[in-house]
């Protein structure tokens, strides 16, 4: 049999910023669209900024207004935004009122005025605002023409005269009536909002396209002057341990920690630096960054924290001069502002300037901040989100260090050590201790996943130079500084056949005793995904679990008792 | 919009009125010309309009014009009487009951207003774009180019 040939179907470029990409690629050509959202979604908007991307005069764009938002009112509000441009209004966009229409003749009229329009103009976009008004005449008065057979005819005609079409109304899940639709449609696009006390959670959801694969789940986004901004959710790829590494070594900054670690943080590591407040993680983080700077590897840091112009002086104090960095592009300093950030613009805006100056390292100042700094809604997002990121930066080969505070003792993390286990590769801890009589300041690396390293704690101090590691002497667990806390956890339980992670996840079945999926993706903090379900996997196949089917679902039971 | 688009060619919506109701010719035959006249010019503006607006919708606005333009009249102590003047229907009976020059104020200020309150929803730049259709006497050289071609 000879290949078949396939008809190359044409993507069209949305020219709202993410959309695209969460569409897998764009829009197809021709198809016919449904927009479901609430009052005040950001539906109209969204339509006009596709309509003045794609519509010229040739090929204009016609947009039917039926009942909702009276006519002179979208001109009116929609000439706000940036992309509107006056002059494309009567050439290549044209407004129609539909409303008295299906109102007084119903919708066989509708559809005839709508034909006669799309053939007299032969449009290339064609957009019903509000489709609901139609959904709604149809139910009220006896129509010659029911609504399956309206949408129908609509699809088809408008199909065949090569229109693309959106159809705009409210969210399917909230209305039966718009059943026929969700079978007509080629793609849907659903767009809500959430308020927040203060913030507004916008999401928007590609329900289905037909002929392509759109990003699954809910998309944060944003309207500002300019439109709408999607901030697509960055997928997670389960190949995340087997990616190609680099084997190059990034110099850390600090004098004395290179020697600890085999030659500095491995390239492509996610490396997590948590100690109490005043430990410098801060300080650790600047002089990471001004190493790479050094050897001309640009960095991106972004700081959340109340006063930024505080983390410059601090780091101008130490010699390092961050602005002069930037202005020489060496450098991006991001400052979040708090509040009304979601975690995926956040980290956007992260992976925004990352590739903008090609930068090796990145630096997170801190993660406790990052999550504070979120309104409370997206902090249930936020791991998973901070987790995606960090998978698709180290993927790539950048290193990023986050910093992240913590009491004294593990048990206060806020973000759990399961977590911190999966994401990150090294982590290095930074204490106070008391020798001899006296507190002091003293580091240990507590994982290296890529990498022999120290297994002692290691006194350093802060100078005029900035962090330093003074002492190469090594002071091995047990010789009376630290906490049990740190000796427990510097002794590795010993399964045989099990990574660092796999381990923590029996662990944490075991304490669970029997458990769903669900269960213990909460239990260890990570999002249910392809990295949870490998881990699992692989316990059931070295027989350190085993899966039971039951009436409510699959639980998952430890068949290994807990060594510590 | 930026500065420059705006100062090219932006008819006043008292030019646009002289437009569409002009005194000159039809004011020496009398108020009939002009009421004829300016009949063509509302069916004009109601027929290219009523396509966005919904011909209720146009009507409304219409309405709304027409009050408005009763308030700057009394200005011109030509208030009473000029509610005969709020629908074209009415016109050909009210052009009796004046002379050529006061019915002429009257409809301009009537078009006036209409244009002008369309243009404070939409913007003159829109609300021109929006009406060209029913302005068949502007030569196409004075409306269209300046603009365009400052933005090329
Ligand atoms: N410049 C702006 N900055 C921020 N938000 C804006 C801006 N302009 C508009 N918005 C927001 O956009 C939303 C309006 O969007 P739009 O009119 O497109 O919604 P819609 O889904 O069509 O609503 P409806 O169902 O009422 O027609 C409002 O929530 C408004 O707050
Ligand atoms: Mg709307």
């Amino acid at each position: 049999m000879s290949k078949k040939q396939q008809v190359a179907i044409r993507l069209l470029s949305t020219g709202v910023p993410g959309l695209d990409e969460v569409l897998g690629g764009g829009l197809p050509e021709y198809s016919f669209n449904f927009i479901a959202g609430t009052p005040g979604a950001g539906k109209t908007t969204l339509i006009h900024q596709i309509m003045f991307t794609l519509a010229t005069p040739k090929h204009p764009a016609l947009y039917f207004t039926v009942m909702g938002e009276p006519p002179l009112k979208i001109l009116r509000h929609q000439q706000q935004m940036d992309f509107f441009e006056s002059s494309m209004v009567g050439d290549s966009i044209h407004f129609i009122d539909l409303s008295e229409i299906v109102l007084e003749q119903g919708l066989g009229a509708a559809l005839a005025r709508i034909v006669q329009q799309v053939e007299e103009r032969n449009p290339a976009l064609v957009i019903v605002d509000s489709f609901q008004a139609i959904v709604r005449a149809a139910t009220l008065k006896d129509h010659e023409l029911d609504l399956q057979s309206f949408i129908q005819r609509l699809a088809i005609h408008l199909t065949n005269w090569q229109a693309t079409t959106f159809l705009v109304g409210e969210p399917l899940s909230n209305n039966a009536q718009n059943s026929p639709l969700r079978t007509v449609a080629d793609s849907i696009i659903e767009l809500s909002q959430n308020i927040h006390r203060n913030s507004v959670v916008r999401k928007l959801q590609v329900v289905k396209v037909r002929g392509q694969a759109p990003m699954p789940g809910l998309h944060t986004f944003r309207i500002s002057g300019a439109g709408l901004q999607i901030f697509p959710r960055i997928p997670a790829t389960a190949t995340q341990k087997h990616r190609a590494r680099p084997h190059n070594r990034m110099a850390t900054g600090v004098a004395g920690l290179d020697d600890l670690i085999g030659g500095g943080f491995p390239g492509g590591d996610a490396v997590i630096v948590s100690g109490p407040t005043g430990a410098g993680k801060s300080l650790l983080a600047t002089q990471f960054i001004a190493a790479g700077a050094a050897v001309g590897e640009t960095g991106v840091i972004a700081v959340f924290e109340e006063h930024p112009e505080e983390y410059v002086r601090r780091a101008s104090e130490l010699g390092i001069d961050l602005a002069e960095m930037e202005r020489q592009n060496m450098l991006k300093v991001i400052y979040i502002r708090p509040l009304d950030l979601s975690p995926d613009e956040t980290l956007h805006e992260i992976q925004a300037a990352v590739a903008l100056i090609g930068a090796r390292r990145v630096v997170i100042d801190s993660m406790t901040g990052f999550e504070l700094a979120l309104a409370p809604t997206f902090r249930e997002d936020f791991r998973e989100s901070l987790y995606r990121m960090v998978v698709a930066l180290t993927g790539t080969g950048v290193t990023v260090l986050l910093t992240m505070e913590i009491q004294q003792s593990y048990t206060d993390l806020r973000i759990s050590a399961y977590l911190i286990s999966f994401l990150a590769d090294t982590i290095i801890l930074l204490r106070y201790a008391e020798v001899a009589g006296e507190l002091r300041r003293n580091l240990s690396v507590i994982k290296m996943r890529n990498s022999a390293h120290s297994k002692g704690f290691t006194l350093y101090e802060i100078t005029a130079q900035g962090m330093v590691v003074r002492h190469t002497l090594e002071m091995q667990p047990g010789s009376g500084i630290g906490s049990s806390a740190t000796r427990e956890r510097s002794r590795q339980p010993i399964y045989p056949g099990l990574t660092e992670e796999e381990t923590v996840l029996l662990q944490a079945l075991i304490k669970l005793g029997k458990a769903p999926l669900e269960g213990l993706a909460q239990r260890v903090g990570l999002p249910d995904g392809p990295l949870l379900r490998t881990a699992l996997d692989r316990l059931v196949s070295l027989s350190y679990a085993i899966r039971l089917h039951d009436e409510v679902g699959t639980l998952y039971q430890p068949m290994a008792q807990l060594m510590e | 919009m930026e500065e420059g688009s705006r100062q090219s060619f932006q008819p006043t919506p008292e030019e646009l009125a002289h437009r569409l109701v002009g005194y000159e010719a039809e004011g020496s035959r009398g108020p009939e010309a002009l009421i004829a006249k300016a009949e063509k010019a509302f069916d004009r503006l109601h027929t290219t309009l009523s396509v966005f607006l919904g011909s209720k919708g146009f009507e409304s606005l219409w309405a709304r014009a027409m009050l408005l333009a009763q308030q700057t009249l009394q200005a011109e102590g030509l208030e009473e009487g000029t509610a005969l003047f709020t629908s074209p229907e009415r016109w050909a009976d009210a052009a009796g009951t004046r002379d050529a020059a006061q019915a002429h104020i009257i409809l301009h200020a009537q078009f006036a207003s209409f244009l002008s309150l369309l243009f404070t929803f939409i913007g003159e730049e829109i609300g021109l774009r929006l009406i060209r259709p029913a302005l068949p006497d502007i030569p196409p050289h004075e409306e269209d180019s300046p603009t365009e071609d400052a933005r090329l």
